[in-house]
This record gives structure tokens, C-alpha cells and sequence, in this order.
């Protein structure tokens, strides 16, 4: 008889390569000669990226390869609410604003020192729309860490060390943010696209705009598509109260030398994800 | 009166003889031969007179590794070959005796093709399965330490729950 549970490590890693994430797991269950295998590999390998996004307050994790939805046990975000995804981290805030840095997977967990976040009564119980870190906290204690809050008018930096941290208030709604070529980019809900300048003051630059899209209804997100910035406009009209369908998807390479917008019509096969992202394993 | 010989025809007649552990023996061109990569290595230092002994590999195995280089070594179109590699592998995973000896075989003799071949095809029949449908299928044993299963279901209890 065929002896499929000791076949040789070599073979079973060749068979790991092809088998998706969840898969794969499944695979680690099945004896003790194939969860060895499985247990030396599963820190390694990169799979293709989960989308992360919530039934009510269950996290929901979805892969277009399966085309099935797993519903995940995530028990660190039941006081926390989660904000941001930035280099393989969760990135999730209380009501003390401790800031905790999150591996969904492993569970692996880093907690940054409170960030002292500019609130003022009436806004206490507003929460972040969007965080993002410029660097691996983990690997370095040099980063910033910068928050979209306050109905999407404030933006917050914070770097450690700092006592507090340094806000500035917008004239327009922001969007997304990015920490982009060793700068925070961020988007306004008219396209305005600036550069966020640290100097005496932190000052929005403005560096491209268009009004091509203003009469639809839109959210747009930043990405960064090997080394080029994209924005992502997803197109969307209202089904009911409180819902919204997606229509599409434009696209726009911006040229930071020229200053402009450049509609990109096919991305060659790949795929991009905005905002909720796992990259596998973490 | 000279004859010209072209250079394929010089490369047909380089034929090697290989011998399977049950004692069949195989005559085919060394190009086909030459797919494994083990079988290279023994034809470059010992030479193509004397028939190649493959003693971890039966005739039946043997056989149908054979077939394989054989339509490998030809360089005909992509999608020829996609369609009969698919062939050949649904006639495969058929038995899965004779696709296990076939996959020690070509990880044995080292054709890295047929390896990644059977691999992604070994892929797509665990593919969705649980654990214990993979474990009917295989006839293995459930041997897993509780310390090993509980590592996984706390970990990544969610894989096993598809909604």
C-alpha cells in the first residue's frame, strides 16, 4: 500500500508551494510527518494576501483564489477598534488610546506607548479613520505614526519620544494616507493630493489635483504599486440606508514630476487591495 | 563517396539502456534519458555502452517516467503539451499506488518538471478538503500529538470552518 503519510519532506514542501493559505493549514492537521513539514514552513512563505473586513463585529477574512469567507477569532480586538494596516501589522487603538500593533495569525503583538492624540470634549468618542506607521516599530524605534480622525479633518503625528503629538486641521475632507518614498502623502476627497512637509510647522503641499470625478459619489485610496503611487477610485452609489455598491474602479498613476494624473487602463495582471490587507502568514 | 550525416541524425543514434529494479530493460535516446537530471549525471561520467541500472524505480514506473521525457524532449507547442501533461496526470491520480511510486520516482531521478507536475496536481486534490476527507482518501493515520493539533486549531481554528 502506498505510505502517503511518510513521503518524504522534500516532496510534501514541493506540494506546499501549490496550495493556498487556508489549504494549507488544513494540510498541517492531517499527521504528525506532514505537520512537521508544515510547522518548518509556515513562517516563511509569503501567500497571497487576505482581505480583512467585518460582518458587524466579526472579522472576516476572504481570499479571491478560494473564493471562500472564514470568519477569524481576532479576541485582542474585542476592546480595541482597528484603524490601519501598515508593513504586516494591524494596527488597533482604545478608548485610552494605547496604540497596539497586532499579527492576526500569530498573535504576535507590539504596544506602542499611548498616543497622545489632540481631542477635545466634543470629540472624545470620535474615532480614527485611518492610521498608518512609516517603519517596522519592531525593527526600529524610528517611525511615525499618523492618524486620519475627527470626521476626516485632523491629521495627527506622533513619533516616539514625543511628549505630544502634532496636529493640523484641514480645509477639506481627507481621504487615505501613505507613507510613500519616505513621505506621507495624503488624498482629499476632491482629489487634491499633498505632501505632508515637517518643518516649524507640518504643512499640507499641494502637489496635483483634478476635478474630473467630483459630481460621482466616491471613496479613493492610495497604493503603492511597485514604486509608483496609484490612487483608486472606487466608484459607488447608495442601494438602501446605509449601504453602498461599488460600480467601479478608475484608476490613476500620479506623475510626481509633471504633477499630474495619469489614467492607467489595465494594471498587467496583477492585483491591488486597498485599506484591509493581511499578507500572509502573520 | 562520403556521406553526410546531419547532426540529428547523430544524436538519434546515441541510444542508452536503462535497467528498472524488477529487471525490464529500456532502450531509449539519450535526450530522453537526459530529463533526468540523475540519469545525465551517470551517462556524463560513465558513458552510454553499458545498459544504466535504476534500482529504486520498477518497470511499470519506469515505463511511464519514460513516456513522459519522451514527449518532453520533442519541443512541440505549449498547449500541446498542457493538454497531454493533463492526460497523462487525470490517468495518474487514478490509482494512487502507482501515483505515489510515480512521484517518489520523479523526485528520485530528479525531473524537476514532472516534480512540480504531480505536485500541483497532488495540490488540487487536497484543495477544500478537510483533514479527515484527505486522510480517507490517503489511508493515513491520524497520529497527531494533542500538543500539534491544539496548535493548529488555536492558531488557525478558522481554516477548518469555511462559511
Amino acid at each position: 500500500m502506498a505510505d502517503y503519510a511518510s513521503l518524504h519532506k522534500d516532496i510534501l514542501q514541493e506540494i506546499l508551494k501549490f496550495l493556498s493559505f487556508a489549504d494549507y493549514i488544513r494540510f498541517g492537521a492531517v499527521c504528525s510527518q506532514w505537520y512537521e513539514v508544515w510547522y518548518e514552513v509556515v513562517k516563511e512563505k509569503h501567500y497571497f494576501p487576505y482581505l480583512l473586513f467585518f460582518d458587524g463585529d466579526f472579522p472576516m477574512i476572504f481570499n479571491i483564489l478560494e473564493n471562500v469567507v472564514y470568519q477569524i477569532e481576532i479576541s485582542e480586538l474585542q476592546e480595541m477598534h482597528c484603524v490601519g494596516f501598515s508593513h504586516g501589522w494591524l494596527i488597533m487603538i482604545n478608548p485610552s488610546f494605547d496604540i497596539k500593533l497586532l499579527k492576526p495569525f500569530s498573535k504576535t503583538q507590539v504596544n506602542l506607548p499611548p498616543v497622545p492624540f489632540f481631542w477635545t470634549e466634543e470629540d472624545f468618542d470620535i474615532l480614527i479613520n485611518k492610521a498608518v506607521i512609516s517603519s517596522d516599530p519592531s525593527k526600529s524605534s524610528n517611525y511615525i505614526v499618523a492618524a486620519i480622525y475627527h470626521w476626516s479633518y485632523r491629521l495627527a503625528f506622533w513619533k516616539p519620544g514625543d511628549s505630544e503629538s502634532t496636529v493640523i486641521t484641514s480645509t477639506f475632507i481627507l481621504e487615505d494616507i501613505i507613507w510613500y518614498n519616505g513621505a506621507f502623502y495624503v488624498v482629499g476627497k476632491d482629489s487634491q493630493v499633498c505632501r505632508v512637509e515637517f518643518g516649524m510647522n507640518i504643512k499640507l503641499i499641494e502637489i496635483a489635483s483634478q476635478d474630473k470625478w467630483d459630481s460621482h459619489r466616491k471613496k479613493i485610496y492610495m497604493v503603492d504599486f511597485m514604486g509608483d503611487l496609484l490612487l483608486i477610485y472606487r466608484m459607488i452609489y447608495p442601494t438602501g440606508y446605509n449601504s453602498l455598491k461599488t460600480k467601479c474602479f478608475k484608476l490613476f498613476k500620479l506623475d510626481l514630476e509633471e504633477n499630474q494624473f495619469v489614467e492607467m487602463k489595465n494594471i498587467n495582471g496583477f492585483v491591488l487591495f486597498c485599506f484591509w490587507v493581511l499578507i500572509m502568514p502573520c | 563517396m562520403a556521406t553526410i550525416i546531419t547532426k540529428e541524425q547523430q544524436e538519434k543514434e546515441k541510444m542508452v539502456t536503462l535497467v528498472s529494479s524488477d529487471s525490464e530493460k529500456f532502450v531509449v535516446e539519450q535526450k530522453v534519458a537526459e530529463k533526468s537530471h540523475v540519469i545525465k549525471m551517470v551517462m556524463n561520467c560513465c558513458g552510454i555502452e553499458s545498459p544504466i541500472p535504476v534500482r529504486r524505480v520498477k518497470g511499470d514506473i519506469l515505463k511511464s517516467i519514460l513516456e513522459y521525457c519522451e514527449k518532453h524532449s520533442k519541443g512541440e507547442a505549449q498547449e500541446v503539451m498542457e493538454k497531454w501533461d493533463k492526460e497523462y496526470m487525470d490517468k495518474a491520480e487514478k490509482d494512487l499506488v502507482f501515483f505515489h511510486d510515480l512521484m517518489l520516482a520523479s523526485h528520485f531521478l530528479h525531473i524537476q518538471e514532472l516534480v512540480d507536475l504531480i505536485a500541483v496536481t497532488f495540490a488540487g486534490m487536497l484543495k477544500m478538503k478537510s483533514p479527515e476527507e484527505i486522510r480517507q482518501k490517503f489511508n493515513i493515520n491520524n497520529d497527531l500529538t494533542k500538543e500539534q493539533e491544539e496548535h493548529i486549531m488555536t492558531t488557525f481554528g478558522w481554516a477548518f470552518q469555511p462559511i
